[in-house]
């Protein structure tokens, strides 16, 4: 023991504190930045060989293992719901408030009001201009927003490849972070430089997709999705993006990489391995996910109810309702119906009771044959079968007997009649009603439906499921026949000789408008039941804007809850991680004063010192 | 979008709190300013289905708001015309004085013109238009339903007019003899009295004596029918009388009174001869004198009316003219066409006129409102006023005071006021109009009460209540201030202020 051994403490204690006030210096310099982790130095008393003297030990980084993992999930859920409320919202805009204009069913409603004063005043061409003009609103309108709807999915993907780009970015320099950071070599202090860049990194990774991080010993880290892709484990797989090119409302996805319409997402592992993660599913939070699903679903359903919207106004103003005329066979009861003028894609409808229970079935014209079978319940609760029309009534009859069973007797009389009968005697079946809804094939054949709206190149709209369905992307073809335009008279005329002042086709129009019931299809692959439409043309509109109101409202007020648990856990992060300026400068007057107290005790040495040599 | 922070100096929380409050703020303010709650579909949360509904609905009303204007502005000048008509029609029912020839036949020249005018004013009414909208013709509103009465009565280049039809009908009911068609023989004491085979002129409808020394049989035999009355002995005693009866082409019925004299015959008597066949010759001689005196006075009136009728065509009927030349011994009526014949209507015919126009003005509410100029009111005006426009009583003709007395008589019985009880007649025609009226009049308030109710709910719905938001406001506004007040104080507090 001995001065020296004093003067060595003091020296030690100075040295401690100079490395505290290093790090504490860098903590209120950075405390303003993002992603810092406060830094401490430990300081352990060491026992010397005659004395104890004070080290620094580990400089340790703020770090909480389990709330980061929370803060990881957090992000992602945050990343979906942000970028579905941000779209969505724009969604419901495009749809607009109702009774704005440019809302559908403002346009909706003028046109009907003007069918009733076109109704009221046949003859006026003002009035049947006013109409023509209220039709060209409709139809833009519906023109418009699926153009909006596809150029939203247009923006997603666009959207997708640039994540993708950032992503690669940041699983590179991710993998480098992690290779420096295996270095054992590597000063304390840039190791929790670069652990705070890996923690940035994954952060912003996790926005992007749901991760599942695990943290070795070493600082590294792996990174694979919840689903268990791995993404990095030292080398980081390969994300990539094939854009589609221009969307339209065709363009959908499928699980069959040749018919697919949309961008590609996959994802090459080191090994090699190429994995789709839409069709496979993997991704299943992050703002990845969110857009493949506003690409994938929502934005389609949006469509397909903007189709079915343009289907059934086209068709309210096309059909033809012919009732079956009422056929006796000793017991039995039934109808029949001529079936020449249902053309591919129309139907028949029939009624009965069975065991005392309503039903209706329509029977659908289908010329393509790759599309059947068909057979489904609709949104209305009506059985829904397709059938091949092209063996006449005789074929007709003897597929729908099949397909029906016992109960009714389907046959063909003559020519194109088919006739069905109930059981008669059993009275277990009676048939109550049967009736065709054709489209009308001209403008002035006589038949007062007529083709108001058209497909592209003013062809008839029939319904048909040839192809793609005529029904698919009709919102954004759908027009005012040319004819019409040219002509506002055929709005009346139904004949060429039609006096001008003859309400019938318009009074058939406005009780179609009122009475036909119109459901939605199979739904394309849609299991969502929720979104399927049924109704009348204006039930269709109400339950469209509702569906897209409500879908928006949800995903706004879920992503205001998301942002909440993410600001609530950002504040844990803040106090477990974050510089506490006040702390710091409280710790800085403690390291002032025992730098200047191991000054004093170094000075008081030297005066003993001095006392000694003056001896 | 993003949710991850990357700001220098991240937000606290309490700053994220006052961004929040001042948004919410902002949002008041829109409201306050709009007066509506909701300013996107997603806003309007659970009323929006209900919204959308009401909206439709109030849609829907004021179209049938719309239609109901319309209409009731087509029902008021349906009314006036139909008032006007009225008018006419009592005015030429009182000016249908039997006999009343006035001053030195003053009647005579102004009758067949008034008629003449008030014919001209009829056409012209039932082509009325509402907006471009001819109101007469049933459905077929774009054209004028009734052609213009001078071509009606002229007829233009090849189509002939009424002028011309009535012309030809009265050459056909005369026949070249002046007879009406009849045919008059005697054999030895029998003198026959015999129709032609024609639709024209006079036809018998019977024959009746006081005399038990003529017998007469009555109309029978033929076709085309004849009667007899044969004289025999004893010979018939002065006063004796035959009376024959004749259904003329308007329907009406005429007779001849003959009367046995002793004396030389005046008008409507025959004398009594030596013997049978004498007495039998002084009849024929009796007889046809006033056949002939009846078929140029009355049966030239009747003929003008049958003419209307024919040419003035009501609800599913053609317009019928004289098959001819030539036409004193025509024997049919032919339909027509539209290439020699002037077609006085050209709308629409159907047989329930009132639903050939319609307007829904309610859910399940229809109102018909069609009129058609041929509706049996119409054509009965026109046809009589037509049939006396054409007409012309010089003092100098002898038969004027007759035909013209025949005429007054026929047009007081076709406008008698009896005639409106019938179906289409000027009085039912208003009538149904005014039910409608009252319909549309009925369901107008109930929509306008409707619709007020509706747009209560709409407004309870959407509208943003001001004292509301002004509370809500001004209790965030205190929350704001004292916010901004906590945090200005305490980013002074830190221990950086306080060191030395």
């Amino acid at each position: 023991m001995g001065l020296s051994v004093t003067l060595s403490n003091a020296l030690s204690g100075m040295r401690v504190g100079q490395n505290a006030l290093d790090t504490l210096s860098n903590n209120v310099a950075n405390a303003g930045t993002p992603g810092y982790h406060r830094r401490s130095v430990s300081v352990i008393d060491s026992l010397g060989v005659n004395s104890t003297y004070a080290r620094e030990g580990q400089l340790s980084r703020a770090f909480n293992q389990s709330l980061q993992a929370h803060y990881t999930r957090s992000t992602a859920e945050s990343g979906f719901t942000s970028v579905q409320a941000s779209f969505l919202d724009r969604v419901q805009t495009l749809f607009g408030k109702p009774g704005t204009v440019g809302s559908i069913d403002s346009a909706y409603n003028a046109f009907e009001s003007s069918l009733a004063a076109v109704a009221t005043s046949p003859d006026s061409y003002a009035n049947r201009a006013d109409l023509v003009q209220k039709a060209q609103t409709v139809a833009s309108t519906l023109n418009r927003l699926s153009s909006d709807i596809q150029s939203l999915r247009q923006e997603i993907e666009a959207k997708l490849s640039n994540s993708v780009d950032s992503i690669n970015n940041q699983l590179q320099s991710l993998e480098k972070v992690n290779l420096r950071l295996a270095d054992q070599g590597i000063d304390t202090t840039s190791r929790a430089t670069l652990m705070d860049q890996r923690d940035r990194l994954v952060e912003d990774l996790s926005q992007q997709m749901d991760l599942r991080v695990s943290y070795r010993g070493d600082g590294t880290v792996s990174l694979m999705t919840r689903s268990g892709v791995g993404i990095l484990d030292v080398k980081a797989s390969v994300f990539s993006y094939e854009s589609a090119g221009a969307l339209s409302a065709a363009s959908r996805f499928s699980p069959n990489d040749a018919v697919s319409g949309v961008g590609k997402l996959s994802i090459m592992t080191p090994a090699g391995l190429e994995i789709d993660l839409v069709k496979q599913n993997v991704l299943q939070s992050g703002e990845l996910a969110g857009l493949i699903q506003l690409r994938d679903q929502q934005l389609v359903q949006a469509q397909d109810q903007l189709d079915e919207i343009a289907a059934s106004v086209a068709q309210a103003m096309s059909t033809n309702v012919t009732q079956g005329a009422q056929v006796t066979s000793g017991p039995s009861n039934g109808y029949e119906v001529d079936l020449a003028d249902v053309r591919n894609g129309n139907e028949f409808t029939f009624k009965y009771t069975q065991g005392g229970a309503e039903k209706t079935v329509r029977v659908l014209r289908v010329d393509d044959t790759t599309k059947l079978p068909v057979d489904y319940v609709d949104a209305n609760g009506a059985r829904v079968i397709g059938l091949d029309f092209s063996g006449g009534a005789a074929g007709v009859a003897s597929q729908l007997q099949n397909r029906l069973g016992g109960g009714l007797t389907v046959s063909k009389p003559t020519g194109s009649t088919l006739r069905i009968m109930d059981d008669g005697v059993s009275g277990t079946t009676d048939m109550l009603s049967l009736s065709t809804r054709t489209t009308s094939s001209g403008l002035q054949n006589g038949t007062l439906g007529f083709s108001l709206f058209v497909d592209t190149n003013n062809a008839d709209f029939t319904n048909s499921l040839d192809g793609v369905g005529q029904k698919l992307g009709f919102a954004s073809r759908i027009s005012v026949n040319a004819s019409i335009v040219a002509d506002n008279k055929l709005l009346v005329q139904y004949t060429g000789t039609t006096p001008l002042g003859d309400q019938d086709r318009l009074n058939q129009v406005i009780s179609n408008l009122d009475d036909m019931r119109f459901s939605g299809g199979q739904g394309s692959g849609l299991s969502d039941a929720s979104s399927r439409l049924g109704g009348t043309v204006a039930d269709l509109i109400s339950q469209t804007l509702n569906y897209q109101g409500n879908v928006a409202e949800a995903a706004i007020s879920n992503n205001e809850t998301q942002q909440q648990t993410l600001a609530a856990l950002t504040q844990r992060l803040d106090s477990e991680y974050g510089v506490d300026v006040d702390e710091e400068m409280a710790r800085l007057m403690e390291l002032q004063n025992a730098f200047a107290a191991n000054a004093r005790v170094m000075s008081v040495v030297q005066e003993l010192m001095d006392s000694l040599m003056q001896l | 979008m993003t949710s991850v922070g990357k700001t220098m100096f991240p937000l606290a929380n309490g700053i994220k709190n006052i961004t929040a409050m001042k948004a919410r703020y902002d949002q008041l303010q829109t409201q306050l300013a709009s007066g509506e709650k909701a300013s996107t579909l997603a806003e309007m949360g659970s009323d929006r289905y209900f919204d959308l509904a009401l909206r439709q609905r109030m849609a829907r009303m004021d179209g049938y708001q719309q239609s109901i204007s319309t209409v009731n502005l087509r029902l008021e000048v349906l009314d006036t015309v139909m008032s006007r008509l009225d008018t006419i029609e009592s005015d030429a029912r009182a000016a249908a004085i039997s006999g009343g020839g006035g001053t030195s036949g003053i009647n005579f020249q102004t009758t067949p013109t008034l008629a003449g005018s008030r014919f001209d004013e009829v056409l012209t009414l039932l082509n009325t238009d509402a907006a471009g909208r001819y109101m007469f013709g049933g459905n077929r509103t774009d054209s004028r339903p009734v052609a213009n009465s001078s071509e009606v009565m002229n007829g233009v280049g090849a189509r002939a007019g009424f002028k011309q039809v009535a012309g030809e009908r009265k050459l056909a009911d005369l026949g070249a003899d002046h007879l009406g068609r009849l045919d008059i023989t005697r054999a030895t004491d029998t003198v026959t009295l015999g129709e032609e085979n024609t639709v024209f002129g006079m036809k018998l409808s019977g024959i009746t004596t006081t005399s038990a020394n003529i017998a007469v049989t009555a109309p029978g035999g033929g076709p085309p029918p004849a009667l007899t009355v044969q004289f025999g002995t004893p010979l018939p005693t002065a006063g004796d009388k035959v009376q024959v009866s004749f259904t003329l082409p308007d329907g009406t019925e005429e007779q001849i009174v003959l009367v046995a004299t002793s004396g030389t015959p005046g008008d409507g008597e025959f004398q009594i001869g030596a013997d049978a066949d004498a007495t039998a010759a002084s009849f024929e001689t009796a007889l046809s004198g006033s056949v002939q005196e009846l078929a140029e006075t009355t049966l030239v009136s009747a003929s003008a009316y049958a003419a209307a009728e024919n040419f003035f065509n009501g609800q599913g009927a053609q317009v019928m003219r004289v098959d001819g030349p030539p036409f004193d011994s025509a024997t049919g009526l032919i339909a027509g066409t539209s290439a020699n014949t002037m077609l006085w209507y050209t709308g629409e015919d159907s047989a329930d006129p009132r639903s050939t126009v319609t307007a829904r003005v309610g859910e399940g509410t229809t109102v018909g409102y069609g009129v058609q100029a041929n509706e049996a009111g119409f054509i009965n005006l026109i046809q009589t006023l037509a049939a006396v426009a054409v007409q012309d009583f010089p003092d100098s003709d002898p038969t004027s005071e007759k035909r013209y007395s025949s005429m007054m008589s026929r047009n007081a019985a076709r406008l008698a006021d009896t005639k409106d009880n019938q179906p289409g007649s000027l009085a039912a025609i208003t009538v149904e109009l005014g039910l409608a009226q009252s319909t549309t009049g009925a369901i107008a308030e109930r929509h306008t009460a409707h619709s007020a109710q509706l747009g209560n709910m709409l407004e309870q719905i959407e509208a943003a209540p001001t004292e509301t938001i002004a509370m809500e406001i001004l209790a965030l506004k205190t929350r704001l201030e004292a916010s901004y007040q906590t945090t200005a104080l305490l980013s002074q507090l830190s221990l950086v202020n306080y060191m030395r």
